[in-house]
Order: structure tokens, then sequence, then C-alpha cells
């Protein structure tokens, strides 16, 4: 275990009557970094953001903040007391205070007297809200909003920032932007961070770590681009991302399939299902009379600007995804020619 | 090191353990409710339960039971009678004004019951305003305004707005498309009207009944004025006039039990008529299909003047020739200005003990639900079951007998105040804290604050407006209180109540005017502020 944790999760669960919203759950954050807790709904990746906060109190296992146990074997430190910046999902903001005010709330201590006005410029210039000091938070926009809602959080220096769900108030355009301006911000103010989400896209753009919540557990913990290409279940590889699923005969790091020849990784060998990310597959027009290689019909076609997903059916039977440059459209019942570009996952068979 | 296999240690969470500052303060406050029924309870057992029978069963008992029944009954129907056909004229038809109407049929809700009651008297009783002008015809006299008569008139007269409000909001929020599918099936305007209609008013109708009937039991200004028995003038005269007052503290125990039964069935009226309301997608405000009165209007107006010139122009036209006889005379103001000054004084000091009191229920009822908060929170709302005379009789015994040095001072008046009106304060309060998401209180726990740091910083200011409608609306109604003031008011304290009631007793009409009128002007804020309120909405 590193030294430098921020946040150490030994264990820990939590029910709620006859439901365990988070079962035995470790985790461990180093300073600095982004840890993003993604799962559907109901997996227990709120209850976790709570247990941290204090908002709720684990039924057993142990929580470490910044070296510091706060909660298990007989620690229950109250929310206030555990250097922890809170952005809700609806801001919370305080509507009866001012943009300074709301930011200046959580400073005391070595923050008093003078330095609290400083530090409220600073986290202001941070959040590049410089201006927006003495309006009244319903005279802002939903992203003036959210960066107020980050600055408070960030003012007292916590050594951890919690953030539940921060972009779903957002339209989709404005999501975009606000992702990068919060990642920009919680870098530059070196803060070490964690954000629920059920949005795949946001976790991956958006975070160093990657936490996959399902059914109260972690089933993976890796950097984004890990967790894409490298999942550890068939059931993460389909939360993330889209996925296609081909059988096949795993040996030596090669699969064989519909596919061909790929190169595999992944520990089983023997009869496999094998997952292909749609970016994998290649399509192209046969020439006059070949039919050599992998030949498909495409099925369906949604074209998105920036790419466009291919359906179609392998002539040996099975239907599978490919993504695409914007370029030359394929049109339904087309024949193409499949080949395969990248390493297929193996998973066990089901 | 992992703690895979702990028990869990407990299964609530942080959330629901409330903190000492705030489950004390409520705890006291339920105590507080409390004390005044659980000691009538004692007093009314303290000659053994023989006596609790005895007096129950005894002839003159039933026959004030009786009586109460015969009061609320006829002033129910006769609200219903007068109420439903008044508001769906002034919803559903072409009745010329009938914006106006709405308001001015409302408006008799601020006559206080004992202001009817004096104005009733001062009209038509023996030395009043219509004797005075017939005389001189040779009318010697007029039939009797004293009795259950007397009394249904004043109380239907300034109680069935609360049948034509909820009635009003059926109409209103009724789904137009029930309407209009029995026309289309074949149904003719009256039919419908009795097939569909009605039966969806049915449940407003109900509720605003029982509120009617909840009303005339527990009213004690207009029944005691016109002299009729019912159970609060009983348990006053009672009181006032036997030695022995254990069958005071009875009566009033059968009086609280009347009132709870009929709080149970309102309640229930009132989850059945939420069942009943429409969704909000289906309904229109103003919606459904208005009816062309035609010819008919003639008699819908004459209907609708006759209702509000004898509930408010008479009163306030009969209020303001007293007062300008009575100043024609020089009666002096000197003493209403004091009498106004004691009800400011007082009801202030009331306004703040229950915002404050309501303050920690509200709190705990609303951020730490459960099975303790809940009971809490019902405990505070007993007030609202306790008629001002049980309350009063209750504090008496209790000042009497525990507590000589609190007796007969304000200190006691304002906690039966309190008491009597914290539903009002905690209602408001509680429906302020709903407002306040809880996130934005984590949020300040968050950034270091501790729980009742949060609660001055950032709940009570987010709150405040509530906090202080809640008090403003004490306020106003401690303005009017009557039994509980008479019964617990200092020796020589008068209020604008209290001195009412004492020139209409003694027959000084024009010295009872300028204090009724204030009276009605001070009942007439809250509703003019909830009005405004609503408009804000």
């Amino acid at each position: 275990m590193s030294r430098q944790a921020m946040i150490r999760l030994l264990g820990v669960s939590k029910s709620f009557g006859a439901t365990k919203a988070v079962r035995d759950l470790d985790l461990e954050l180093a300073k600095g970094k982004i840890l993003a807790l993604l799962g559907p709904s109901g997996c227990g990746k709120t209850t976790t953001l709570r247990l941290l906060a204090g908002f709720e109190s684990p039924d057993a296992g142990k929580i470490e903040i910044a070296g510091r146990p706060v909660a298990g074997h007989g620690a229950s430190l109250a929310p206030e007391k555990r250097r922890v910046g809170m952005v809700f999902q609806d801001y919370a903001l305080f509507s009866h205070l001012t943009v300074a005010k709301n930011v200046a709330y959580g400073l005391k201590g070595s923050f008093g007297g003078k330095k609290r006005g400083a530090r409220v410029a600073e986290v202001l210039g941070l959040a590049r809200l410089d201006g927006l000091e003495g309006r009244m938070p319903h005279e802002l926009s939903g992203g003036q909003q959210q960066r107020v809602a980050l600055a408070r959080a960030l003012a007292p220096e916590p050594a951890v920032v919690l953030l539940d769900e921060p972009f779903s108030n957002l339209d989709a355009a404005l999501r975009a932007q606000m992702r990068s301006e919060m990642r920009e911000i919680l870098k530059a103010a070196g803060a070490t961070a964690v954000f629920v989400t059920h949005d795949q896209a946001e976790a991956l753009s958006f975070a160093d770590e990657v936490a996959v919540m399902f059914d109260g557990k972690i089933v993976q913990l890796a950097p984004p681009e890990v967790l894409y290409h490298r999942p550890a279940t068939r059931a993460v590889a389909e939360f993330v991302g889209e996925a296609n699923f081909v059988p096949g005969t795993a040996k030596g790091g090669r699969l064989r399939c519909a596919l061909g020849e790929v190169p595999a990784c992944g520990e089983c060998i023997g009869n496999v299902e094998a997952m292909l990310r749609p970016e994998a597959l290649h399509l192209r027009v046969p020439a006059n009379g070949e039919d050599d290689g992998v030949g498909a019909t495409v099925i369906a076609r949604e074209f998105y600007g920036h790419d466009q997903l291919v359906k179609l059916r392998l002539d040996s039977g099975p239907i599978l995804c490919s993504r695409l440059g914007g370029g030359p459209g394929f049109k339904p019942g087309e024949r193409v020619l499949v080949e395969t570009r990248g390493t297929a996952v193996v998973f066990p068979k089901v | 090191m992992i703690a895979a296999g702990r028990k869990p240690r407990s299964r609530t969470s942080a959330r629901l353990r409330p903190p000492v500052a705030v489950w004390l303060p409520a705890l006291l406050v339920a105590a507080a409710m409390s004390l005044p029924l659980v000691y009538l309870v004692f007093r009314a057992l303290e000659n053994g339960p023989s006596e609790v029978v005895e007096v129950a069963f005894r002839g003159k008992t039933l026959a004030v039971l009786a009586r109460s029944f015969a009061l609320a009954a006829i002033v129910t129907a006769a609200s219903l009678a007068v109420a439903v056909p008044l508001a769906w004229l002034t919803v559903r038809t072409d009745l010329p004004g009938r914006r106006a109407w709405a308001i001015l049929a409302a408006l008799p809700l601020v006559v206080p019951s004992y202001v009817g009651g004096f104005v009733l008297v001062s009209v038509l009783g023996p030395r009043g305003f219509a004797q005075g002008a017939l005389s001189p015809l040779g009318v010697e006299r007029l039939p009797e305004i004293y009795g259950l008569h007397g009394a249904a008139l004043a109380l239907t007269l300034f109680s069935y707005p609360y049948v034509f409000l909820t009635v009003r909001g059926a109409l209103r929020g009724m789904d137009p498309a029930l309407e209009e599918a029995s026309r289309s099936l074949g149904s003719g305007a009256l039919a419908t009207f009795f097939r569909v209609t009605l039966p969806q008013l049915k449940p407003a109708m109900v509720a605003g009944a029982l509120l009617v009937a909840l009303y005339s039991l527990s009213d004690f200004g207009a029944v005691s004025l016109l002299q009729f028995d019912s159970f609060s003038r009983e348990i006053y005269t009672q009181y006032r006039s036997a030695f022995d007052r254990t069958p005071a503290a009875i009566l009033a125990l059968m009086l609280v039990a009347l009132t709870a039964a009929i709080l149970a069935l309102e309640a229930r009226a009132r989850g059945r008529a939420r069942y009943h309301r429409s969704t909000v997608g289906t309904a229109h405000p103003h919606g459904g299909r208005i009816v062309t009165l035609g010819r008919w209007r003639w008699p819908a107006l004459l209907f609708c003047s006759g209702v509000v010139l004898l509930a408010l122009v008479v009163p306030v036209g009969v209020l303001v020739f007293w007062l300008s006889r009575g100043l024609a005379a020089g009666e002096p103001l000197r003493l209403l200005w004091g009498a106004a000054f004691n009800s400011v004084y007082v009801s202030g000091l009331a306004a703040g003990t229950a915002a404050l009191a309501a303050l920690p229920v509200a709190v705990l009822a609303v951020r730490y639900r459960g099975r303790a908060s809940g009971f809490v929170e019902r405990l505070s709302y007993l007030g609202y079951a306790l008629p001002g005379i049980v309350l009063a009789l209750a504090l008496v015994f209790f000042g009497a007998n525990f507590a000589p040095g609190l007796y007969g001072t304000l200190v006691l008046l304002v906690f039966a105040y309190a008491v009597h009106f914290l539903p009002q304060a905690v209602g408001a309060t509680r429906a302020a804290l709903l407002q306040v998401r809880p996130s934005v209180e984590e949020a300040a726990r968050g950034l270091g604050r501790g729980p009742v740091r949060v609660v001055t910083t950032i709940t009570a200011p987010l709150a405040a407006s509530g906090i202080l409608a809640g008090a403003a609306l004490v306020f106003l109604t401690a303005m009017k209180e009557l039994p509980a003031t008479l019964l617990l008011a200092p020796l020589g304290f008068d209020t604008l109540a209290t001195s009412l009631w004492t020139a209409t007793s003694e027959g000084f009409f024009a010295r009872a005017a300028a204090p009724a009128l204030l009276l009605i002007l001070v009942s007439a804020l809250p509703m003019y502020l909830l009005v405004i309120r609503e408009r804000a909405q």
C-alpha cells in the first residue's frame, strides 16, 4: 500500500434494511488523482461517496482519509471534521448567500481574518468566477453555479473532493465543456477527487482511475485505457463502451474464431468468449470476384458525423458492429469484407 | 486487517440520529404540549371513576350533549346549503361579477364568532338596534334571539366559508372531461350536476362540513353571547358557579373526546379527497363548461347578495354605526388603546414562544423522520384538538394547584396561547424546512460546520420567511382568542377580546364596536397574506 493514499476503504459494508448497498469494499486512491465510481443506478456508488463524506456510517469495515481513521474500528468522525469537500448533483448552493459568501462559508481556522478574502479571491480566480463575487446563486448560469459549487468545496483545501453525479444537471453540449473545465480546475488545485457517475464516457474522459461497481462491489479498478481495452469481466466490457462477442478457441495468445485468427489477451484457453471493440473491425468493399477473407452483409448503419456504426451479419452467422470514420457510407444489403486490427479479450465461456 | 467478517454494528445511518440540541428541546415541547390534557384527565378522575360515569350519564350532561350535537348538525347542514350553491355559482356559471362574489363570500371567515354573536345581539337583542327602531311603530317585543336558533344563525353566517372554500377548490380542480363525457352520453346540465359533479364534490363537502362541525363544537364566544348551553358554555358556567369543579373537568374531557373524533373523521376525509382529486395533468384552472344562467341570474344574484349582506355588510355596518354613535356620545377611546396594547404585547410573546418551540419539533419531524419524531410531531398538534375553553380550564386547575406563583400571571396565559397555536407555527416551519434541500445542509456539514451551526447559519435563514409566517399566524390568532384569555388573564389585564366580551355582556354596544372592528381587521390580515402568497406562487 502506498504511503501517499488519501483515501482508504477496508472491508466496508453498508445495508439499508435488507438491501446490501455496499459489500466488503476495498479501495485506495493516491494523492492528486481523480477516481470515478462508475456503475448502473443502485450499484452502491452514491452510498460509497456518502460513506466517505460521513453522511452515512458503515456497518462494518474501516475508512481512512489522509491517513486518519474517520469511520470504523471505533472511529466515527462527524462530516464537518473530515476535511472533505462535496459537490452535489443539485449544487446545493446557499441561496441566501452571495457567490463570495458561499465560497467563504467553509473558511475558518488557518483561513481566518485577512487570509479569508485572499483565499476566496484565489479560488474564484481558479474557477474563473472573477467578477461574479456579488451575484446571488439564482443569477448564475448552470455552468457558473457548478463552478461555484466546486470553488466552495475547494476553498478550505479539503483532503479530498467528492462529486455526486456532477454533470447530470447540464445539457449535453455544456456537459463536455464543463467536464474539461472541472478537470482543469481540480488538477490546477492539485486536488484528490472521487466522483460518481453512471455515464461511462464521462468516467473515461474525466478520471485518472475508474472503479466499476456492480451490486455493491468493485469489479475492476483501473486507468480508463486499461478498463476499455482490457475489461476484467464480460459485464464490465458490456458496461464500458460497445462490445462484440464471438465464440472461439484460444491458445498461446491467439484466438481462432469466425473472424479468422486474431491476437488475444486474457487468462483462459480453450473454448472461450472473445470480445472485440467495434473499432477493431475494418470494412472494405470486395474487389470484383474477390471472395478471399471474412465476408459479411451490412444490415444497418447509424451515422454520427465524426464516425459511423455499421451493423453487419457475417456469412458464418454472428451479427457484429463496426465503428468507422465518418467517410463514405455503407448501405444496408451491401457486401463487405471484414478485417480485424487489434487484440481480442477472451473470457471463459458461459 | 480487513474487517470482512465483522458483524454489522448498527444499521441506523448518521442522519437518523438527531443531536441533543434538537431532540431535547423537542421532547420538552412535547411534554409541555401534553401537560394540559394529562392534567385534565387526572383532575377528572380525582374523585374516582364512579363520579366520571355519574356525571357523564346524568340527564343534564346528556342534554348538553344533545344540544351540542343539534347545534353542530344544524350549523353544518345550513353551511352546506348556503356554501355549495355559492361555490357552484361563482365557479361554473356566468354570474355577473363572479370573481368579486367569490372574494366577498369568503370574507365572513374573518369575523370572529363572538364578534358575530355580538352583532346579532346588538341588532336583534332586547336592547338592540332593531328593537330601538321598531318600538315607535308599536312593536313591543322581537322574537327571542337567544338560544339554539340565534347561536346556529351566528355560527352558520361566519363558518360557511369553510365549506365554500373547500368546495370551490374541488370544483376548480375537477377534470372538466368528466362533465363533458356525461353531456356527450346524453345527460342534461342538471342531470350531469347531480350524477357527476355532486358525487365528485362529496369529499370536499365532507371535509368542509367536518371543519364547520368542529368549529361549532369548540366555539365559545357565539354560544356564550347567545346564551346557548352547549358544551363550552356549560363548562364555563360549571367552572364559574359550582363549588366542585370536577364536573367541569369531566365535561371538558367529553368535549375533547368529541373533538378528537371529528378530527379523526376530518383527517380521513382529507385523505380520501386527495385520492379523488384528478391528476395535475388533467386539471385545468377555470376549466369546464360555463353554464349560462339566463333568466336565472336574477335569483342567483339575489341569493349571493342576501348571503353577503347578512354575513358581511350588516355586521360591519352595524359596528360602524355603533362606533359612530359611541364617538358622538363622547365614548373615550383610551380604554381601547390600553386593551389593544395588551393584546399586541401578549400575542407577540405568544408568537415568539410558539415559533421558538416549533423549530426543534419541525427540524426533528423533517430531517430525522422516524417513529419517535412522528410521535413528537403528533403531540405538538394536541393544541389543535383542545378547544380553548378546555385548555384554559386545565391550566387554571394546574396553576391553582401546582404553580400558584404563576397563576394569574401572563406566563400562564402565554403558555396557553403557545400550546393552543403551536400547530400553526409547526405547520409553517415544517413547510419551510421541506423547501430547504437536505443537500444544502450536507454541503455545510462537509465544509466543516457542526449540526447546530448549520441550523443557525443555513437552515434558519433559508426557512426564515416560513418561520416568520408561522409566528405572524400565531400572533394574529392569539389576538382574537377569547376563552383562554377570559380565564387566565391577570386581574385588570384587558385585551381587545375581553373588553368586547365585557362590554357586550353588560349591553354597552357602543363601547364594544371599536374593539370588534379592530379584531375583524386583525383577522383579515392572515387571509390577505395567504392570498398574496398564493398569487406569488
